[in-house]
């Protein structure tokens, strides 16, 4: 499928018009955060002041808007793509690309849950490297590091040996051993005609370093937006509901894969949602546990039983999917050998 | 021979410890309830959790749960704790006998099968005990809150045939029946709930109507209570899981916490909802709070007491400031 044709084309001359500096390798590296808006775009800037964060809005062209957002003394310049369910935000930044990808990751994160980052699971980061071997004619990848995240340490770097093949098992039994799903993967895909240098992220924050601009767009960009979008489809509308005098509820199931979940692993997903929500630990241990979670950001409210072969969350009459999202990506982060069932 | 001294006090701490206890083992109970009626409805059997049964004398009771089979009804009462004092304890049981009469519940008429439900632990300390103790039919149960929760005839024999040939012939024992979903849509039985319980749902019903970046929140005494009613539905027609009483002491503890403020008059509740997000593990952050709250209070406020949870109004507050 070509970029062009599935974007619109103010969008698509924009990024085309990047393509022979990204081939030429000097540009800065492109960030890229795929969106799902709760709020109109005239709102954005309003919503933006009320988190506490400056943002101007500004139409470029069609649905193409010049965004410039100011944390404190920091800005950074982004365009912004409009479409009706989702916002693509690109930053090129040429004096610091790098903290210009963190400011809007931050901008993000506060003013969540009027837009929802979209995200993706260790299983889906690597579904999209491994997709490059299922072409008819198959490009060399090459894995260059992958980021773990360990509930509750943080990122923890892991270098790819330089001229080993890629091998997805070795992630994942990274991931299992270290109880860390994978936050990032950076790679490069080299063909006869095209390659590109990228990285993907969990949070959807997505980096092009260099290489083809068309290619990062139609075989990374295009395919992750629509699993971004199934994923955001998976968490609407579950809200309990009471309907010809019976509750209907649509809970959503994890599933421990491999191994079962260990008590303290357990435990501390308890303490893990009570630090990121208001919650309240009504059973702890032997081995089950029971949290009853609010959350603080927009008063979605749901029960969450764990036990060490499955964990199931129980949505009250209002769970937001940024929410339920917030949620999900804080359980998979205690609990990475946990798989949703769809 | 000296006499047993007084009871000592419990300490503040031993007090925080003991509320948080109650809470888990309210919880426990819900659970547990599901599992039983779910169980023995599965195998056909009607199942009454916390019915009112009334005795010969016109004197009402609510046993915990009462099964009818065709041969008849049983009741299981739970204990999820005793007093291990002799004395306290032979009380006690006597009470569960006070079941052992003919009554009626509904337009059904009979005399009861009565059971004691209780944790193993607390089922082996009372078969240690059985020769000095006149112990009724015992049934134990493990980890209530567990998908493999079992029931074990601990003492003595069951008189309906229905029930005894659900019970494993050679190890006496009976595993639930668990549907988590159906086990969650209950918050509340009959008995007490611990106030702090109580408030942490309470607060998640005046969560639910607040918007992102919203802080203050105007919930109707009314609609939440209604709310909350539809949301957890009864576990029988008689009951309703939250009345106004249990609502009002926690109004009457939200508004120590300065986490709403409830004109009486209106029947209006603000509550600001930024308050507790930073509070760590609810339950224990409640807990703590309630028992130092109720340390404060005189005897005559004491919770529970009749009339010790009029709210003041707003009017009543503002003059409190004024002072």
């Amino acid at each position: 499928m070509g970029f062009s044709s599935a974007r619109s084309q103010s969008f698509a001359d924009y990024v085309l018009s990047m393509e022979p500096e990204y081939l030429g390798g000097s540009a800065p590296p492109l960030h890229l955060f795929m969106t799902f808006p709760q709020v109109d775009l005239s709102r954005i800037s309003d919503v933006a002041a009320s988190a506490g964060v400056s943002v101007s809005v500004k139409q470029a062209s069609g649905n193409l808007y010049d965004l410039a957002v100011r944390l404190r003394k920091r800005a950074a310049y982004a365009k912004l793509v409009a479409y009706d369910e989702t916002w693509t935000i690109v930053v090129r930044s040429e004096e610091s690309p790098v903290a210009a990808g963190e400011i809007v990751e931050k901008w993000l994160a506060n003013v969540h849950p009027k837009l929802i980052s979209s995200f993706f699971d260790s299983k889906q980061l690597l579904d999209v490297v491994d997709s490059f071997r299922k072409l008819p004619n198959p490009p060399e990848i090459n894995v260059s590091e992958f980021v773990l995240r360990e509930y509750p340490k943080g990122p923890t770097h892991k270098t790819w040996e330089k001229g080993k093949p890629y091998d997805r098992s070795v992630i994942e039994r990274h991931i299992l051993d270290n109880n860390a799903p994978l936050d990032s993967i950076k790679f490069k895909i080299s063909a006869e005609r095209d390659s590109f240098d990228c990285r993907i992220s969990r949070n959807g924050h997505l980096v092009l370093y260099a290489g083809s601009i068309s290619q990062f767009m139609s075989l990374i960009v295009s395919p992750m937006t629509d699993i971004a979008k199934a994923n955001q489809d998976f968490f609407r509308n579950r809200q309990r509901e009471f309907l010809e005098g019976k509750i209907v509820l649509k809970e959503i199931r994890l599933a421990a894969d491999e191994k079962e979940v260990a008590t303290e692993h357990l435990e501390r997903l308890g303490g893990a949602i009570c630090d990121a929500f208001v919650g309240a630990i009504l059973h702890s241990g032997n081995p089950m546990l029971y949290v009853n979670a609010i959350d603080k950001l927009d008063g979605s409210v749901f029960d969450v039983c764990a036990y060490p072969d499955e964990i199931i969350v129980m949505p009250y009459s209002k769970a937001s999917p940024s929410s339920l999202i917030r949620l999900y990506m804080l359980i998979t982060e205690v609990v990475p050998s946990a798989q949703r069932r769809d | 021979m000296s006499l047993p001294g007084p009871a000592p006090v419990p300490t503040l701490s031993q007090r925080i410890e003991e509320e948080k206890r109650n809470v888990r083992l309210y919880a426990d109970a819900i659970a547990l309830y599901s599992s039983v009626r779910l169980t023995f409805q599965n195998y056909g059997f009607a199942v009454h959790v916390e019915p009112t049964v009334r005795l010969v004398d016109q004197n009402q009771k609510t046993p915990d749960l009462l099964v009818e089979t065709k041969n008849g009804f049983t009741i299981l009462e739970h204990k999820g704790s005793l007093p291990m004092e002799k004395g306290n304890l032979s009380r006690k049981l006597r009470e569960l006998a006070e079941y052992d009469q003919s009554m009626t519940c509904g337009n059904s008429n009979f005399r009861p099968d009565v059971i004691l439900l209780c944790p193993s632990r607390l089922a082996t300390d009372l078969m240690s005990r059985k020769a000095e103790l006149k112990l009724p039919t015992v049934v134990s149960y493990s980890a209530p809150t567990e998908k493999n929760c079992i029931l074990t005839l601990a003492n003595g024999t069951l008189k309906d045939g229905y029930l005894r040939d659900l019970f494993d012939m050679k190890s006496n024992e009976l595993k639930l029946s668990t549907d988590i979903i159906e086990r969650y849509k209950y918050k509340f039985i009959r008995r007490e709930p611990p106030v702090p319980y109580t408030t942490h749902f309470i607060w998640a019903f005046i969560n639910l109507s607040k918007d992102a970046f919203q802080k203050k929140v105007t919930v109707s005494y009314d609609q939440l209570i209604e709310r909350i009613n539809e949301f957890c539905p009864p576990w029988c027609a008689e009951a309703r899981q939250l009345s106004e009483g249990r609502l009002n002491k926690v109004m009457k503890f939200l508004q120590h916490l300065g986490w709403i403020k409830y004109d009486r008059q209106t029947r209006e509740i603000v509550a600001d909802t930024s308050r507790g997000t930073k509070a760590g593990r609810m339950e224990e952050y409640l807990c703590d709070k309630f028992v130092k709250f109720t340390e404060e209070l005189t005897p005559q406020q004491q919770l529970g007491k009749k009339g010790a949870f009029r709210v003041p109004t707003l009017e009543e507050l503002f003059s409190q400031y004024g002072k």
